[in-house]
């Protein structure tokens, strides 16, 4: 029997997938575990990845855990933010297969089905270890805080910047998982030189065109020494110090820049942040003590700190009848910020 | 005893001016008395259904520097600015930088950032012509449109008037040689 919580991956066909959930689980401690239903163990020798998966059945599944929990936007699936899961040490969450979800069979054995909020629910919106990354982070607390809402969370959506990655995968998940999370647009500093340019773009709209695809997310290309006048910038990183993540208030509007560095390439002591804000201000992605040694994902951190930044921002409160109120008219001093970068869509960012 | 133009505004009464202070680091470019002065300037026919008159904080997760707000019916708010100069993301939209160079704003536009300084009292000028005239404008247009609680035009419209107000108030300012006494 186990004990300590485990990551479970149903029916993934993708061996790099599989690898980078059982590094998503190394980052909280979790154990990490398969039920194989589509030759991932082929794939995974075939791909000479090191070693071998854990493989269980679904009556092994059942003996060993309990609760089992249904991470996917099925029906009845309640949101994560705010879940409570009790006891951890025999607690298995389940994830499923990239394209198909959790199988049937498995979802009747769940105790509980959890889901994270997202912009769409018919489009698969999180890459399956960055969307496991998420719901351990909350899960190894004990739960979190629910959802905001309120009458207009857009107004309450800081801006993004994304800093250093060093892979296009890692970035292009980052990415994908803005988009889902609601951004329409993020700053990036690509000083890797992994994703502006390329053929990549021409093919992706070429696709994007010819599956008529929504929700986009306007990519524009920021340089390294750019200034900015941001009120306040927060750093996102795992870099000890800084406030803990849950705790920073990162939905202050779109005076406010949250940036997530890649920590396998940035050191952001080093760094000249204020060149971006008035203030700035450090944040901490605080990982359980136990998940000390797991091989970094710039895409996994970067999408537990969006799924923090969305839970803050919050969703509209449910429509009531209400006066109506008077009209009013502003005089606003509207700036525009750079606009020159790239159009991307959620339904062409699937691959990563 | 009274000044002429104080026991003409005795005749009819300013809105109520009130105000909240502002937040540490910002202030009020205007003062209430400065804004019952620029009223009286202009007379009870810009004054005429308006209820009040309000300094107030603004919202940092406005979508833009917020300047002024008119609530139907005939509550005008002013927001508290930071000291010049001003450093604002981005670069200004439109022909709001000319608006502002007309002002007396001095513009720095960086790359990604626009730097504006106000030189003299041209902040305080700025916010009680083409912000607080700018609003009566709306207000004026509303009110005597037969004073529904609804757009009474086409929100361009409402602004395309409202933007002439302030250029008429800030002619007349300057023909007057640039003061409201």
């Amino acid at each position: 029997m186990t004990a300590s919580p485990t990551l479970i991956g149903d029916g993934i066909e993708n061996a790099w997938n599989a690898l980078t959930l059982h590094h998503a689980a190394d980052m909280f401690g979790w154990g990490c575990a398969f039920r194989d239903r589509k030759d991932l163990r082929a794939d995974w020798q075939r791909k000479q990845i090191a070693g071998d998966p854990v493989c269980l059945s679904l009556a092994e599944i059942c003996q060993q855990h309990e609760p089992i929990v249904a991470f996917d936007n099925g029906d009845g699936a309640v949101p994560l933010y705010g879940y409570q899961p009790g006891r951890l040490d025999r607690l298995a969450l389940v994830v499923g297969n990239e394209r198909r979800g959790i199988s049937g069979d498995l979802v009747r054995e769940a105790k509980r089905r959890v889901q994270v909020p997202m912009v769409s629910r018919r489009v698969n919106c999180l890459n399956v270890a960055a969307s496991a990354a998420v719901a351990l982070f909350y899960l190894s607390k004990g739960g979190g805080g629910k959802q905001y809402t309120r009458v207009d969370p857009h107004r309450n959506r800081p801006e993004l910047l994304l800093v250093g990655a060093g892979d296009h995968v890692e970035l292009g998940s980052t990415i994908r998982s803005a988009a889902a999370f609601g951004w329409n647009r993020a700053f990036v500093e690509d000083r890797g030189e992994v994703w502006f340019g390329g053929d990549r773009l021409a093919q992706s709209e070429g696709r994007a065109a010819a599956r008529r695809a929504k929700n986009a997310i306007r990519l524009v290309k920021a340089a390294s020494d750019r200034r900015y006048a941001f009120d306040e910038v927060c750093v996102v990183s795992l870099t000890p110090g800084g406030q803990p993540l849950t705790r920073a208030n990162l939905a202050r509007g779109p005076r406010q820049l949250v940036v997530l560095v890649d920590d396998d390439h940035v050191d952001i002591d080093r760094e000249d942040w204020n060149r971006l804000a008035r203030a700035v201000r450090q944040v901490t992605i605080d990982l359980p003590a136990t998940g000390s040694d797991f091989v970094y994902h710039y895409r996994l951190t970067s999408t537990v700190a969006l799924a923090e930044v969305a839970r803050q921002v919050g969703v509209r409160t449910p429509k009531t009848r209400k006066r109506p109120r008077p009209p009013v008219y502003d005089r606003l001093l509207r700036t525009l910020l750079e606009d020159d970068g790239e159009t991307v869509y959620l339904e062409d960012l699937e691959e990563y | 005893m009274e000044s002429p133009e104080a026991e003409a505004v005795d005749s009819w009464s300013l809105p109520p001016i009130v105000e909240t202070p502002p937040r540490p680091g910002y202030h009020h470019p205007a003062t209430r008395v400065e804004i019952a002065e620029v009223l009286a300037f202009f007379g009870e026919e810009v004054v005429y259904g308006l209820r009040s008159i309000e300094l107030r904080q603004a919202d940092p997760r406005s979508s833009g520097l917020q300047l002024g707000r008119l609530v139907i019916p005939g509550q005008i708010v002013l927001y508290e600015q930071r000291p010049s100069p001003w450093t604002l993301p981005g670069h200004l939209e439109g022909d709001e930088a000319q608006r502002l160079e007309i002002a007396g704003a001095q513009l720095e536009p960086l790359e990604a950032a626009t730097i504006i300084e106000w030189p003299g009292d041209t902040l305080k000028d700025f916010m009680l012509i083409e912000v607080l005239m700018h609003e009566v404008g709306h207000h004026l247009l509303q009110h005597h449109k037969g004073k529904r609680l609804e757009r009474i035009a086409r929100t361009r419209d409402h602004e395309l008037f409202a933007d002439a107000m302030a250029r008429r108030c800030r002619e007349v300012y300057l023909d007057h040689g640039g003061s409201f006494r």
